[in-house]
């Protein structure tokens, strides 16, 4: 199955209504089947290897998505909030490869070997007259690139074939379900999984797609309201400002039925307000990741209702699970031993199904008899509820971002009065978490964090920025010298 | 005659029954008695009208070789593999989460 499928099913099905639409202009899905189709008439004649995205939503977005499906190359969409010698060491890896940006991104990627650049507007005007490319593409090529930081700061490229990306949509997506007033509100950029596969769902199910170009509360709210959405999907961070403009407004969204959330650690406050304030909203906490292609466990509406209204502390405590395996996926935890964790028992996230690849370019298989090492902890419940504890390899998610500290930590220690550094995460309403540096300065030296703040400001951008500089007499270090994050995170925590 | 692999869009010719098979199977898919073909027939069929209605967006599976298939356009049937008649399954409920 590859992912030009649910297009061609809509566009024959449901021809005449609006499949995606922006602040500029709406497309039939027949209008989008035939732009896609003649984009990749283009990409096949420009003879490149994939078609790079740096552009915020639009409805080019899905027509590049499908358009390089049709031309049988990945889809790359690249994250427009890097700084530019990010982006530039990124495109390096693009090799031959049509690369397109909006007037927002313009110029921020250099001309380089291999690389057209266009514009969106003009690649549009440009494949106008072209003739229709509908090929099937194989379901084990590559059908998209994402780009993830990892661990240690060094940019991965994450594969997914057709077939991880259409498992989940041919797995669980009624197709053609949705009716004429049914409408998505798509705010999650274009780089992120939950986009990509939000669209292949939306499209299978013939739901209208709203793109919001950029996202702010204000603006979600108007859209949401004049647009009459009813189902989105939101990172948590975004949540908690929504729910501010809502009660701000006293707007209820009457047409909203469904929303979901993931990405990023949810505090159980947030969502117990959101319940209050919109009580005829379902709300459904999904779990996943790049190279599981989006969703493997989801917490239903009803779960949630379940836990908000439940006596027994095991049943309220799902309002913080993600959930319940999706059909066809399988969670195992794992002790450090590699030894099954008992319920209730920490250990490593395993994850098992169709829609896993863990593969990345350049480098071997991740995958061990098919199962992939989220590099999440966390622990089920008796009944199989997720619960995640943070990430194994302490990454902090910053409102859907992931930040390694690893990055941050060689910016500050460059710096010549700062003898050794720590960033980790620290819990926080509004945006999951933020990341907070213990610094420990070279005897007799004087360093404010203001000049650090700048420092990192300067070489990285501003979500890396440290929400508080700590500074102490020295590190917790065990006797194998490896830091002890845990210790500087249980410290933050007995902080607040 | 086309065996069933996932992704294959199949077509009725004794009805306007159409399908994606999900999870592929080695065997023979009928609708109505007749195979299913690869290619939508023109001009499209008059339905019979039988009693065993194929369902828009419902799901229907062979257990013995796990062949998975996925109703896109109603009609009547019944499906069946190599004259096992498929049976339709329990409606997932899954509530979106993108």
């Amino acid at each position: 199955m590859t992912v030009v499928l649910p297009l061609t099913l809509a566009a024959e099905s449901l021809p005449e209504r609006v499949g995606v639409q922006d602040t500029l202009e709406a497309l039939t899905y027949a209008a989008l089947d035939r732009l896609s189709g003649r984009l990749a008439s283009h990409v096949r004649a420009a003879g490149v290897d994939c078609v790079a995205m740096l552009a915020q939503n639009s409805v080019a977005f899905p027509a590049l998505f499908f358009g390089a499906a049709k031309a049988g190359v990945p889809f790359v969409p690249m994250n427009y909030r890097l700084t530019d010698a990010q982006l530039d060491r990124q495109a390096a890896l693009l090799g031959r490869a049509l690369l397109v940006t909006d007037p927002a991104t313009a110029g921020r990627i250099a001309p380089r070997e291999g690389l057209a650049i266009i514009d969106t507007r003009t690649l549009i005007e440009a494949v106008a007259d072209l003739p229709l490319t509908d090929a099937d593409p194989d379901p084990q090529s590559e059908a998209c690139w994402l780009f993830t930081s990892g661990t240690t700061g060094e940019p991965k490229t994450a594969l997914l074939s057709h077939a991880n990306l259409t498992a989940y949509v041919f797995g669980t997506v009624d197709p053609l379900s949705a009716t004429e007033d049914d409408a998505v509100l798509a705010s999650v950029p274009p780089y992120h999984i939950a986009g990509l596969v939000g669209i292949l769902s939306n499209v299978f199910a013939g739901r209208r797609v709203v793109f919001l170009d950029q996202f702010s509360a204000e603006h979600w709210v108007d859209r949401a309201a004049s647009a009459k959405v009813t189902q989105a999907m939101v990172v948590p961070t975004m949540l908690g400002r929504i729910l501010d403009v809502l009660a701000a407004r006293d707007e209820t969204l009457p047409h909203l039925r469904s929303l979901s959330y993931g990405g990023g650690r949810m505090p159980t406050d947030v969502i117990r307000a959101a319940l209050e304030r919109l009580p005829h909203v379902g709300f459904t906490n999904a779990y996943g990741l790049t190279e599981t292609a989006s969703t493997i466990t989801l917490l239903s509406p009803a779960d949630h209702r379940e836990a908000r209204l439940a006596d027994t502390p095991e049943v309220r405590a799902r309002l913080g699970s993600v959930g319940r395996p999706l059909p066809g996926i399988e969670i195992e935890i794992r002790k450090a031993d590699d030894s099954p964790a008992a319920p209730t028992e920490r250990g490593e996230i395993w994850v098992r199904g169709p829609q896993v690849s863990g593969a990345y370019r350049g480098k071997g298989p991740t995958l061990r008899d098919g199962w992939f090492n989220t590099r999440d902890e966390g622990w089920m419940d008796a009944a199989g509820y997720l619960f995640l504890a943070g990430r194994t390899d302490d990454v902090i998610v910053r409102g859907g971002e992931n930040i390694s500290p690893g990055e941050i930590e060689d910016t500050i220690i460059a710096m010549p009065e700062v003898a050794d550094v720590a960033v980790v995460a620290r819990p926080d309403r509004e945006w999951g978490e933020v990341p907070v540096a213990f610094v420990v300065l070279r005897p007799g030296a004087a360093l404010a964090a203001e000049a650090i703040r700048s420092r990192v400001r300067g070489a990285l951008r501003s979500t890396r920025v440290p929400a508080e500089f700590l500074f102490v007499a020295a590190l917790p270090y065990n006797e194998t010298g490896k830091l002890l994050r845990a210790e500087l995170r249980a410290r933050l925590r007995s902080a607040a | 005659m086309a065996k069933p692999t996932p992704g294959l869009r199949l077509f009725s010719t004794q009805s306007g029954v159409e399908l994606i098979v999900v999870k592929g199977a080695d065997g023979v898919l009928t609708c109505a008695g007749a195979p299913m073909v690869t290619q939508r027939p023109a001009p499209p069929v008059a339905d019979a009208g039988g009693a065993a209605q194929v369902q828009l967006t419902k799901r229907y599976a062979d257990a013995q070789s796990g062949l998975l298939v996925l109703c896109t356009r109603a009609g009547s049937g019944p499906l069946a593999l190599d004259g096992r008649e498929l049976t339709m399954q329990a409606s997932q409920a899954l509530p979106s989460s993108d």
